[in-house]
């Protein structure tokens, strides 16, 4: 099999240490040196609200600006920085030419990521959802694929909005000012809940999406990406 | 969706978006077949595995062709079909050079054979004038109405096209169309594009031209068959341009399947210069140690003193600056070079650099062995029995000495430890060619 990144022929050198762990060989689909280039784009230090990669532990200043408008901070945490080549180009192949395979290259890792920062005893998961036009467009909700067989649950559905722009090509400014884009389906809830997104750009989406779980019961909303 | 436009394409539709009736000039197909483990994309042909290929929901995408756009069972294929409607021009050739005697025999059993449904193999030597003997065949085809594409598996080579054909034929309207390339697709007569671009095509072109057919990424690849056949009229004719034709287009011409002209001979009509083999013992270790094999130093030398630039082969990427070291050293100083391949990020700039002369040398891999001219050279293939090199490669590579009338010919040494099968039928070809060039000569005069 080849690296899914690179496209070279992924090497698997047996050694005796391997072979008498009797482990079972657990194969990548992306090649080693591409996981070395995929780590150096690792969040070390990050902003408490946002996990926005800083070299202070302090929040930044947009994390600032929403205590100010009296929100909650989300706690955020992210793997990856978003400002990178090679995140780039995943996010392109994965969520823009809809290659849904390549969700495999990160399941694992963002499963951990998620239940070592929020257990799953104590926390429940709430993907951001997706509209109907993409649902049928892409056929693929992005973040429900990236946390492969997390159980979750469903309690927030997109508006039928009429379509203006997709997120992704709006400036910054456009996005702080969209409207509540989720409405709530489920039942009352109760307990901590995790909002679950592919990335964090401007923290707009999930705090509408916090808003309404708070508002609907929930006890605290806390929030993981890919991404930031 | 403006149909007019899509005349002759395969176009990805939504299911859901737009209800599309077959009529008399459009058809509609199912983009992706699902077979028990498998499915297989109508668009290219290609098997993929379920697992692979699966979307939620029991709907599934063909990974193979994504970069053009993906296609999967929320789609259809529409076919719109191709109805030759083009604007008439006055002057359709604008090109007033000329054909020796040995190319203008060529262009015309091309010019005989536009119109009908057959294949067609040119297969004229590196440096033979392959383009300028197309563009009378070419005018012919416009004339009758036809819809011509020209494609080549490399994208260098449709860069270097598509310039050349807008200055010959400047009124016609036409399209460059490559992955890499900006230009929005629109209706035109003449195209010229990547062979993966034929995908988006159906039943489109009377007169398909594959250039360098034999170049990497297609060698022996199905893909190509399938997008020729699907991009190319059912009534259409064929014609693969190739200086060094590989086993399966040998065969085929053996078997008569395949009509073929052939120019032996290049545009100044000398020989072609032949490979001369220098046999080593382990030239690598040698530069692993930091040194040159005697018989390599011995040309560098010689190149040197004649004042002449050259470029030298190596088999692998990796093995650029090491050798570039070891050369260097061995150089006077003041003489000039540099590495060269395929990701490098200054690929072009090092290419002019050498055609400015302002290098003196370029140490590369295969991405320089075919569509560069460099005129007066010598060049040397360090481990030239390294499998990476195909036959076709070698007599490409070989292709690159002796271009101009002011030196048609030049050293071309292959550095080889092992003898092997491919470095011996790339000689045998020159040969062959060669001789075939001679009574072509003696014939004539």
């Amino acid at each position: 099999m080849n690296c899914l990144l690179c496209n070279n022929t992924i090497d698997f050198k047996l050694n005796i240490k391997w072979i008498l762990s009797l482990e079972k060989y657990k194969r990548d689909n992306v090649c080693k040196r591409c996981r070395e280039e995929l780590g150096k784009c690792k969040i070390d230090n990050a902003c408490e609200g946002c996990g926005r990669e800083q070299k202070k532990l302090l929040l930044c200043n947009d994390c600032i600006k929403w205590k100010n408008n009296n929100k909650i901070l989300l706690n955020n945490k992210s793997i990856y920085t978003y400002d990178n080549l090679i995140i780039k180009k995943y996010f392109e192949r994965y969520k823009f030419m809809g290659d849904y395979y390549w969700r495999k290259i990160f399941n694992i890792e963002f499963k951990n990521f998620i239940t070592n920062n929020y257990p799953s005893k104590d926390w429940i998961y709430i993907p951001i959802p997706v509209d109907e036009y993409t649902m049928q467009h892409r056929g693929f909700n992005q973040v429900e694929g990236l946390i492969g067989d997390l159980p979750y649950s469903r309690v927030l559905k997109m508006k039928k909005l009429k379509r203006d722009k997709k997120q992704s090509e709006k400036s910054r400014s456009e996005r702080l000012k969209t409207q509540q884009p989720f409405e709530y389906i489920g039942d009352k809830l109760q307990g901590n809940y995790v909002i679950i997104d592919d990335v964090y750009t401007t923290g707009r989406t999930l705090y509408y999406a916090q808003e309404l779980l708070l508002k609907n019961g929930a006890s605290r909303v806390c929030s993981v990406t890919l991404a930031r | 969706m403006d149909f007019n436009e899509m005349v002759g394409r395969l176009v990805v539709v939504d299911k859901s978006e737009e209800k599309i009736m077959s009529s008399d000039n459009i058809e509609i197909y199912q983009a992706i077949k699902v077979f028990k483990n498998k499915i297989k994309c109508n668009r290219c042909g290609k098997v993929t595995t379920k697992e692979r290929a699966k979307l939620p929901y029991d709907n599934y995408y063909c990974p193979k062709c994504i970069v053009l756009g993906r296609v999967s069972t929320l789609n259809n294929l529409v076919h719109v079909i191709e109805d030759n409607h083009f604007n008439k021009v006055d002057e359709i050739l604008t090109w007033d050079g000329k054909l020796s005697k040995f190319q203008e025999v060529c262009s015309n059993e091309l010019i005989n054979i536009i119109g009908k449904n057959t294949e067609h193999l040119l297969w004229a030597v590196t440096g033979a004038g392959k383009t300028e003997m197309l563009f009378k065949p070419i005018a012919e085809a416009l004339r009758k109405k036809f819809r011509v594409a020209i494609a080549s598996p490399r994208v260098d080579v449709c860069n270097e096209l598509y310039p050349r054909l807008d200055k010959a034929f400047k009124e016609i309207d036409k399209i460059l169309l490559h992955g890499r390339s900006e230009e929005v697709y629109r209706y035109t007569q003449l195209v010229v594009c990547t062979t993966h671009q034929l995908l988006k095509f159906k039943e489109a072109f009377d007169v398909l031209i594959i250039d360098e057919v034999d170049a990497f990424p297609y060698v022996n690849n199905k893909e190509l068959l399938f997008a020729t056949k699907q991009a190319i009229k059912k009534t259409g004719t064929l014609i693969y341009l190739t200086a060094t034709p590989s086993n399966e287009l040998a065969k085929k011409i053996k078997r008569g399947n395949i009509s073929i002209s052939y120019l032996p001979m290049r545009f100044h009509q000398n020989a072609l210069p032949t490979i001369k083999v220098e046999f080593t013992n382990n030239w690598w270790g040698f530069i692993l140690q930091g040194k040159l094999d005697t018989k390599i130093k011995k040309y560098l030398k010689k190149w040197e003193q004649n004042g002449k630039q050259f470029l030298v082969f190596v088999p692998h990427v990796a093995m650029l600056n090491k050798v570039r070291e070891v050369i260097k050293a061995v150089l006077a100083s003041k003489i000039k070079g540099d590495t060269v391949h395929a990701a490098d990020e200054y690929r072009i700039e090092k290419v002019q650099k050498m055609r400015n002369k302002e290098y003196t040398y370029l140490i590369t891999t295969t991405i320089l062995e075919r569509g560069v001219t460099f005129p007066e050279i010598d060049l040397l293939v360090l481990g030239a029995d390294n499998s990476v090199f195909s036959t076709s490669a070698l007599v490409q590579i070989a292709g690159r000495v002796g271009r101009s009338v002011s030196r048609p010919d030049g050293d071309v040494i292959f550095i080889c430890d092992r003898y092997t099968r491919k470095v011996k039928d790339a000689q045998k070809q020159i040969e062959f060619l060669n001789k075939k060039a001679k009574k072509l000569r003696e014939g004539i005069s």
